[in-house]
C-alpha cells in the first residue's frame, strides 16, 4: 500500500503540471537529509488542506490559492518541520531545497530488533517473521512488523516467498523454495535501511512483484548515509550480543565511493534453551560515479550463520518441561552441544549500473552467488531413538499401553524424563564405540548448495505532459542446486553404513557402502533452473483520476540429475530428467481515484501464474525422479481496496483484500498408520485452493508534538475452499503383509479440507499504542496487541475417507460414527496472545558525533502460548487416533510452537 | 581523531570476530569414568534371588549388580529383554532385565560388563528365572513388567571393563537344572523334530516354538519371533548344537536364540547318527490299575537283553475296549533301557511320584496305555512299526477275559524273556475285582502290590 502512496505522490507531480489552472499556484521544491544530504523520499509536504508526499527523488509539488503559508513537513525518522513561504507572481514557484534533520528519537534502531525469519530459532519452515521494513511509512506494516511478528502474523496470511527482494538490483528469492533470502544478510542491518518497499497488488518499478509486492534495497555508498558508524546490542531473544561496524566515505572527489559493514552476532541460547547463535557477515562495495547520471556499483558479501534450533512441543511436553524446552541439546563435559543445526553460507558477488536522468533511468545488474546451507540432525540406525522426547520416552506412552494403563510406569517415565530431558552425547559416543560395527549415532546434514548467475534490467520512463510513466524490466537467472545428504559427525563412531535403515538397501549402489565424516550420504541430486522473466507497465494520471497496468511474462526450464543409484529405484534414481518447462504469467492493474489532498481511493486486481518451485516440481527427488502427479500449476488472482487518510493530525489506511489461489502443492514425509498398512510415506498433496480475505488498518493521531496515538488491527480469514487431492507414495516392501499395493502409490482421493484455516499465524490482530517524544530527545513507546485466531496445520489424512477404515481389516470402520469423527476432525483456533511492547530511547549529539541508545522490552506479561503448530500425520486412522485420544494423554498430539515471554534488547550506536 | 577513532573501531570489530569463532561448536565426547564400584554395595545374583519372597516385590536398598549381557536383541528375536548373568563362562545365574529400550545391544552389547542399580527396581520370576523390571496391576495381581526406556539408563549402566567372550555352559537335555534358566546355554546333539510342520524359522507376525529333539528323543522348544530379522530363513538340516537363553523351568525349558547363528547343525541327522534299533527283548512287563488310586496307574516296559535299547522311534498303542482300531500313539523316543532294567509310563507323574516315590521315566498322555481302567489292549510297536509286543487281544473289550486287569495288575511272568506279539494268557499273571478265565480275583493296593522299575 505504502508504495502506491509514494508512487502515486510522485506521479502526481506530472498530472498536476499538465492540470494546472489559471487560478491556483504550483509550489515545488525539493526534500533532503541534512545528515546525508540525500534526497528524501515519502515526506509529506502540506499546507491546510494540501498535502502530497515527495517522490523517490525527494521532490514535491503542490498546487495552492494562496500567496504565502506555513509548510508543514513530516515523515517517520525525521522531525517535523514548518517552513514559512512566499509566492512569486508567477504561478509556479520554486523554494528549491528544503533541509530535514533526522529523527534523532528513533533513529533506526528500533528496527535492529526485528525478528529476521532466518534468525528464528524454529526449525519449521522459514516462512516466519517479518522482512525488514525500512522504507516503510505505513502505520499497520509497521505495528506488523514490531508486534505482531512476535506472534508469527503473516500479512493477509500469505507465505513470504509472495514478497520479491530486489538487493541491489539483483533477485533474491531463492529458487528453490521461492523465499527471499534473508539470511544473506545475517544482520548488516546498516546496508539495508535503503529501501523501497511496495505491498500487495501496488506497482513497483523494480519487478513486478508476488502477492505482497516488492522490497527493493539498494546499498552503495551514494545511497546510504556517510560515515562511521559502531553498534552493540544485547538481546535475550535469538542472539546474545552483536556488534556491527560500517563505513561509508561517500563519493568523493576523485569519484569514487566505498562503503563497507561488518556484523558478528553471538550467544549461546537463544530465549529456547540450547540454541547457540554464530553470525558472521561482511559487506564491501565500491561506487564510481563519474558524472550525476551515471553510476557504476561492484559489490560483494561474505556471511556465515550457524544456529541450533529448538522445536516443536506437545502439549504434554510443554506441561513436563515448559516452553523453553528443546530436546535437540545436550551437554558433554559442561559444554552444550545442539544436534540440529543450521547453517549458511553464501557470497556473492554483483556489478549494477544505473543511469538516470530527470525523466527516466536505466538499472542493470549482474550477479553471482554460489555457496550452501546446511541443516543437520541426530540420527540412529540399529539404535534407540536418541531425543528423550520420542514418543515412547514419555509417560503418556504409559497411559496408552494396549494392556491398559500403567499407572506405575507413567510415574516412572515421568520422573526419568524429567532426570534426563536432553540428550546423553557422552553415552551416544559410548555406544558407538561397542565393537568393530558401524556407527549406531551421527550426525546427518541436509545440504544444499548451488550457483546462481543472474543479469536483470529495468528502467523508467516518464512523458511528463501526458501524465504517463512507463517501466519495464526483464531478468535471467540460472540456478543450480545440489542436494545431497552429508556425513557430519560419527560421534566416535569408526563408519557409517549408507544403507536405509529400515528396509536395508543400499543408498548409493554405485559408492562405498562404508562411509566416513564428509561425504554424501543417503541421497545426491542436482537441480538446475533456467528462468527469463520480462516486465512492462504503464501508469496514467489525469486530474483526481489516476491508473495503471502492468504484465509480466517468462518462461522456466528445470530438471533433475540423479547423482546416487539407490537400491530401490535402480532405474529411476540416477537419471538425467527431461526438462519440464513452465510459462510465467502475470497482469494487474489499478484505479485511483483522489477525493481531495486528504481522501484517496485506490482499488487494484491482478492474476499471476507461475511455475512450482523447484521444491515441488518431483514426487521425491532423493528417492527418483518422478514428477509431481498433478501437472497444474499455481495460480493467484486477487483484488484489493485501499483508502488513505492524511491529514498533518492523522495518518490512516483502511484496506480490503481478496485473494484465490488455485493449484497449491505440498510434501511432506513421515511414519504414518494408515488404514491400508504402516509405512514411511510421502505425502503427496496438489489441487490445493485456498482463499485469503480481510481487512486491515491502521492509523497514527498527531495529539500534541509530543505524543501520539496509534491503531492498527487487521481480522482475516485464510481457508482451503476445495478438497485437495492427496496420493501416498512408499517404498514397498517385499515381505509387507498389509494392504498397501505393491506399486508404492496409494491413491488416497480428495481430502475434505474446505472451510479449514490455513496455519498461517494469527487472523485477527489488534494493537493500541501511545508514543511521547520528549524535547531532551528521549522517547517512550508503549503498545498493548492481541493476536488471536492462528489455527495448527491439519493432517491431510486425517481428513480422507480411508481415515474411516479399520487398520486390521481394512473395512469401513463400524466404530466411526460421523459425530465422532467430526469431533477428531474440528479445528479449534489457538489461544489469543496478549503482549505488552515496551521501548524507550535517548540520543546525543555533539560535535559530529552521535549516540543513541535503544531498550526494547517486548511481553512484558511474560504471556506464553502456541504461536502455530500443526497435527502430527502418524494416526491416520479413526481407531487410532481415538484410542490415542481417549485416555487423555496422547502420544501424538499436535505440536505447537512456543512464543517467547519477555526479552529485551539494547542497542547502542555511535556515529560520527 | 577521526582516524583514531577508526582505528579503535576495526580494533574493536576484530576482536569480537575473533572472540566468536573461538566460541564455534567443536567438543570431544570421551567415555565415562567411575570404574571401580564400591563393593559394600555390590550384592551376588544368589543373594539376591535368595531374598524374593514369591511375589514380585520393590527392591529399596541402595545395592549393585554385577554382570555381563548375555543377549541381544540386534536380530529382532529378543524383544524387551535383556539377559544378564552372573560369569562370561559357565555362569551359576543369570536374571532377565526387562525394558522398553529398543535396540538396546547397541548400547549394551554381548559380553559386555554391566552394572545394576537395584534400587527401585522390581524382583520377579518367570519360569524358574528371576526377572527385574518394573510391575504392573492385572486384574489386582502384580505382574513384571519393562522398566521405561529413558529409566533403564538410571538402572543399567556399562562398567569401564572391556567387553568379554561368552562362553555358554555346554549341556545334554538330560542335565539341565533349573539354576541355569535365564543363562546363555549350548545344548548339544539336538536336531528339528519332524513333528514342527514348517521349513523355516517363523512365520510374519506369529511366535513359533520350534521343538528341538535330542538324538536320545528328547524335547526342548527353541523360541522364534515372527518379527525375527531371519524369521524366514530356512531351518538347517542335520544335528548339533543350539546356544540360546534357558528359559522356563523343570517342567518345560525353552531356548530363546540370539540369532539365526545360534543354530549350528554340524552333524548329520540323529537317524543317520544313531539309526533305530528294533529287539525282540523289549517287552510289557507290568500294567498296573490300582484300586485306591487310579492316578497311580502305570505300565512298564523291559529290556531283558544284553545291550542298551534306545526306544528312540518306538511307542506304544492302546486298543480301547472293543475298539480294533489303536488310539494316538504315544512315542517311547527319550527312552533308553539298560540291559535287565525296566522302564516306567505314567500318565499322572505328581500322584505316581507321590504314591511309588519315585518320578517314571516317560510321561505319556493320559487315557492311553499307561492310564488303563483294566479291560484294554496294548501293543508294543518298533520304530519300523512291527508289533514287537502285545498285551490282550484287539477288538476284544477285556472285561470278563482272561486280560481284564480292573482294579488289579497284569505282570509278565518272570520266565518270559522275549516278546510276544501274540497275547498269552500263560505269560502273565493277572488279577482283578472278579477273577475267572485263569486271573485271580484279588484287587491290588498302591504302592505295595506293585514293583514299578524292577522286573525280576
Amino acid at each position: 500500500m505504502l508504495k502506491s502512496t509514494v508512487a502515486f505522490g510522485f506521479l502526481f507531480l506530472f498530472l498536476v503540471s499538465a492540470a494546472v489552472t489559471a487560478q491556483e499556484h504550483v509550489l515545488i521544491g525539493r526534500i533532503r537529509d541534512l545528515v546525508t544530504r540525500l534526497p528524501v523520499e515519502g515526506i509529506s509536504v502540506s499546507y491546510q488542506e494540501y498535502l502530497t508526499l515527495t517522490g523517490a527523488d525527494g521532490k514535491f509539488l503542490l498546487k495552492i490559492k494562496t500567496d504565502s503559508l506555513l509548510l508543514s513537513c513530516s515523515g517517520l525518522g525525521y522531525e517535523s518541520a514548518n517552513f514559512p513561504i512566499r509566492l512569486n507572481s508567477e504561478k509556479k514557484t520554486d523554494v528549491g531545497d528544503l533541509w530535514l534533520q533526522p529523527d534523532r528519537f528513533r533513529e533506526d534502531d528500533a528496527e535492529n530488533y526485528l525478528i529476521n525469519p532466518e534468525d528464528s530459532d524454529q526449525d519449521q519452515d522459514l516462512d516466519s517473521g517479518m522482512p525488514l521494513l525500512r522504507g516503510t511509512r505505513d502505520v499497520f506494516l509497521t505495528r506488523a512488523a514490531f508486534d505482531f511478528s512476535a506472534g508469527f502474523y503473516r500479512i493477509r496470511g500469505l507465505d513470504s516467498r509472495e514478497t520479491t527482494l530486489i538487493f541491489n538490483g539483483l533477485s533474491m528469492n531463492r529458487s528453490y523454495d521461492g523465499r527471499p533470502a534473508w539470511g544473506n544478510w545475517a544482520g548488516l542491518a546498516d546496508i539495508s535501511r535503503n529501501s523501497a518497499q511496495t505491498s500487495g497488488w501496488t506497482f513497483s518499478g523494480a519487478a513486478f512483484g508476488g502477492l505482497l509486492g516488492v522490497i527493493d534495497i539498494s546499498a552503495s555508498p551514494s545511497t546510504l548515509r556517510k560515515g562511521t558508524k559502531l553498534t552493540t546490542s544485547w538481546a535475550n531473544k535469538s542472539y546474545s550480543f552483536r556488534s556491527m561496524f560500517t563505513y561509508n566515505s561517500g563519493i568523493g572527489k576523485n569519484d569514487l565511493g566505498i562503503l563497507i559493514s561488518l556484523v558478528n552476532r553471538t550467544g549461546d541460547s537463544g530465549y529456547i534453551t540450547g540454541t547457540p547463535f554464530v553470525g558472521n557477515a561482511g559487506f564491501a562495495a565500491l561506487q564510481w560515479v563519474p558524472n550525476r547520471n551515471n553510476a557504476l556499483t561492484l559489490a560483494g558479501m561474505l556471511s556465515y550463520n550457524r544456529r541450533g534450533v529448538a522445536a516443536p512441543l506437545t502439549e504434554e511436553l510443554y506441561s513436563l518441561a515448559g516452553s523453553r524446552y528443546n530436546p535437540h541439546w545436550g551437554l558433554f563435559k559442561g559444554r552444550l552441544r545442539n544436534a540440529r543445526v543450521r547453517e549458511g553460507n553464501e557470497p556473492y558477488l554483483s556489478a549494477m549500473y544505473t543511469y538516470k536522468t530527470e525523466n527516466s533511468s536505466l538499472k542493470l545488474a549482474a550477479g553471482h552467488q554460489w555457496g550452501m546451507q546446511i541443516r543437520s540432525r541426530l540420527a540412529s540406525s540399529n539404535a534407540s531413538n536418541p531425543d528423550p522426547s520420542y514418543y515412547r520416552n514419555l509417560p503418556s506412552y504409559y497411559y496408552n499401553s494396549p494392556l491398559g494403563a500403567n499407572y506405575q510406569n507413567t510415574n516412572w517415565a515421568r520422573r526419568a524424563f524429567k532426570a534426563n530431558s536432553q540428550i546423553d552425547w557422552g553415552a551416544l559416543k559410548q555406544t558407538n564405540q561397542n565393537g568393530e560395527r558401524p556407527a549406531a549415532y551421527f550426525i546427518l546434514g541436509d545440504e544444499l548448495a548451488g550457483t546462481r548467475s543472474q543479469l536483470r534490467g529495468s528502467g523508467q520512463r516518464d512523458i511528463p505532459n501526458l501524465g504517463i510513466s512507463l517501466q519495464g524490466g526483464f531478468q535471467f537467472l540460472i540456478d543450480r542446486i545440489t542436494s545431497s545428504g552429508r556425513l557430519i559427525d560419527l560421534i566416535g563412531g569408526a563408519f557409517y553404513e549408507d544403507k536405509d535403515p529400515f528396509n536395508g538397501t543400499l543408498n548409493d549402489v554405485d559408492g562405498p557402502l562404508q562411509k566416513q565424516v564428509g561425504d554424501r550420504v543417503g541421497y545426491a541430486y542436482v537441480l538446475r533452473s533456467l528462468e527469463w522473466e520480462s516486465f512492462l507497465q504503464a501508469q496514467w494520471i489525469k486530474g483526481p483520476w489516476e491508473a495503471g497496468i502492468s504484465s509480466q511474462f517468462g518462461s522456466n526450464s528445470s530438471n533433475r540429475t540423479g547423482l546416487f543409484r539407490n537400491e530401490r529405484y535402480l532405474e529411476q534414481s540416477k537419471t538425467k530428467s527431461p526438462e519440464v518447462t513452465n510459462t510465467i504469467f502475470g497482469i494487474k492493474g489499478y484505479l485511483g481515484y483522489r477525493l481531495s489532498g486528504h481522501y484517496w481511493v485506490f482499488g487494484y486486481a491482478g492474476l499471476i501464474s507461475r511455475p512450482p518451485m523447484l521444491q515441488q516440481l518431483y514426487v521425491d527427488p532423493r528417492e527418483n525422479d518422478r514428477l509431481f502427479p498433478l501437472a497444474q500449476n499455481p495460480r493467484h488472482a486477487g483484488a484489493s481496496l485501499d483508502v488513505f487518510v492524511r491529514y498533518p493530525w492523522l495518518n490512516a489506511r483502511f484496506s480490503g483484500y481478496l485473494s484465490e489461489s488455485i493449484g497449491g502443492r505440498s510434501l511432506k514425509s513421515y511414519y504414518a498408520e494408515t488404514g491400508y498398512g504402516n509405512g514411511f510415506m510421502r505425502e503427496v498433496t496438489g489441487d490445493i485452493a485456498t482463499r485469503h480475505s480481510g481487512f486491515e488498518s491502521g492509523m497514527e493521531f498527531r495529539c500534541s508534538p509530543s505524543v501520539s496515538l496509534s491503531l492498527a488491527a487487521a481480522w482475516g480469514s485464510n481457508t482451503y475452499i476445495n478438497a485437495p487431492k492427496t496420493v501416498l507414495y512408499y517404498y514397498p516392501e517385499t515381505e509387507r503383509t498389509e494392504r498397501l499395493p505393491n506399486s508404492g502409490v496409494l491413491e488416497m482421493g480428495r481430502a475434505q479440507l474446505q472451510g479449514y484455516h490455513l496455519s498461517r499465524g494469527p487472523e485477527r490482530v489488534g494493537s493500541i499504542g501511545v508514543g511521547y517524544r520528549d524535547p531532551g530527545f528521549w522517547w517512550l513507546d508503549l503498545r498493548a496487541n492481541v493476536m488471536s485466531r492462528a489455527y495448527e496445520d491439519l493432517a491431510v489424512l486425517r481428513y480422507v475417507d480411508a481415515f474411516e477404515l479399520n487398520p486390521d481389516t481394512g473395512t469401513s470402520d463400524p466404530t466411526a460414527i460421523p459425530e465422532w469423527v467430526n469431533l477428531l476432525r474440528e479445528q479449534i483456533p489457538l489461544h489469543p496472545q496478549y503482549h505488552l511492547n515496551l521501548s524507550a530511547g535517548k540520543s546525543w549529539m555533539k560535535h559530529g558525533h552521535y549516540i543513541s541508545c535503544f531498550i526494547g522490552l517486548n511481553n512484558l506479561f511474560n504471556f506464553i502460548g502456541p504461536t502455530g503448530g500443526f497435527q502430527q500425520g502418524r494416526l491416520a486412522t479413526f481407531s487410532g487416533l481415538w484410542d490415542d485420544l481417549k485416555s487423555g494423554h496422547p502420544s501424538f498430539g499436535p505440536k505447537y510452537w512456543y512464543g517467547s515471554g519477555r526479552t529485551f534488547f539494547i542497542n547502542l550506536s555511535w556515529s560520527f | 581523531m577521526k582516524k583514531n577513532n577508526l582505528n579503535f573501531a576495526l580494533a574493536l570489530v576484530l576482536a569480537t570476530f575473533y572472540l566468536s569463532c573461538s566460541s564455534k561448536q567443536d567438543f570431544p565426547l570421551s567415555l565415562v569414568d567411575d570404574c571401580t564400584p564400591n563393593p559394600e554395595q555390590v550384592i551376588g545374583f544368589d543373594e539376591l534371588f535368595g531374598r524374593y519372597t514369591g511375589t514380585p516385590m520393590e527392591l529399596s536398598q541402595d545395592l549393585m549388580l554385577l554382570g555381563y549381557v548375555s543377549s541381544s536383541d540386534e536380530e529382532g528375536n529378543i524383544f524387551g529383554s535383556i539377559y544378564i548373568q552372573d560369569a562370561l563362562e559357565n555362569p551359576s545365574f543369570g536374571v532377565e532385565f526387562r525394558t522398553d529400550l529398543l535396540e538396546s545391544h547397541a548400547r549394551f552389547p554381548l559380553g559386555a560388563e554391566v552394572r545394576i542399580q537395584l534400587k527401585g527396581l522390581w524382583l520377579g520370576a518367570q519360569g524358574s528365572g528371576m526377572v527385574l523390571g518394573s510391575v504392573r496391576d492385572l486384574f489386582g495381581t502384580p505382574v513384571m513388567d519393562r522398566v521405561p526406556a529413558t529409566a533403564t539408563f538410571n538402572h543399567l549402566a556399562l562398567n569401564c571393563e572391556a567387553r568379554g567372550e561368552l562362553q555358554p555352559r555346554s549341556l545334554t537335555l538330560d542335565s539341565i537344572q533349573d539354576q541355569w534358566v535365564h543363562t546363555l546355554v549350548t545344548i548339544e546333539d539336538v536336531e528339528v523334530s519332524q513333528v514342527y510342520g514348517d521349513t523355516i524359522f517363523a512365520q510374519p507376525l506369529i511366535e513359533s516354538k520350534v521343538p528341538l529333539l535330542s538324538c536320545e528323543g528328547k524335547e526342548i522348544q527353541m523360541v522364534v519371533s515372527g518379527y525375527a530379522d531371519f524369521r524366514n530363513h530356512p531351518l538347517p538340516n542335520g544335528s548339533g548344537a543350539v546356544t540360546g537363553i534357558l528359559l522356563g523351568g523343570s517342567k518345560k525349558f525353552e531356548l530363546l536364540i540370539n540369532s539365526a547363528a545360534n543354530v549350528t547343525f554340524s552333524y548329520p541327522s540323529c537317524a543317520e547318527r544313531y539309526p533305530p534299533v528294533t529287539s525282540k527283548k523289549v517287552f510289557i512287563s507290568e500294567i498296573a490299575d490300582p484300586d485306591n488310586e487310579p492316578q497311580a496307574r502305570f505300565l512298564e516296559i523291559y529290556n531283558a537283553g544284553d545291550e542298551v535299547i534306545d526306544l528312540k522311534g518306538w511307542s506304544i498303542v492302546r486298543y480301547t475296549n472293543a475298539n480294533t482300531e489303536p488310539g494316538i500313539p504315544s512315542d517311547l523316543s527319550g527312552l533308553s533301557l539298560q540291559p535287565n532294567t525296566a522302564g516306567v509310563l505314567s500318565a499322572w507323574p505328581e500322584v505316581f511320584e507321590q504314591v511309588y516315590g519315585r518320578q517314571p521315566d516317560l510321561v505319556i498322555r493320559s487315557n492311553g496305555p499307561a492310564d488303563s481302567n483294566g479291560d484294554d489292549n496294548m501293543a508294543l510297536l518298533d520304530p519300523f512299526g512291527e508289533v514287537i509286543d502285545m498285551f490282550g487281544v484287539a477288538g476284544e473289550d477285556g472285561t470278563g477275559t482272561s486280560h481284564e486287569f480292573e482294579d488289579g495288575i497284569a505282570l509278565r511272568r518272570s520266565s518270559v524273556l522275549t516278546a510276544n506279539p501274540m497275547f498269552n494268557p500263560e505269560e502273565w499273571q493277572i488279577s482283578n475285582d472278579s477273577g475267572g478265565n485263569g486271573t485271580e480275583n484279588r484287587p491290588c493296593i498302591a504302592p505295595q502290590d506293585y514293583t514299578p522299575g524292577r522286573h525280576n
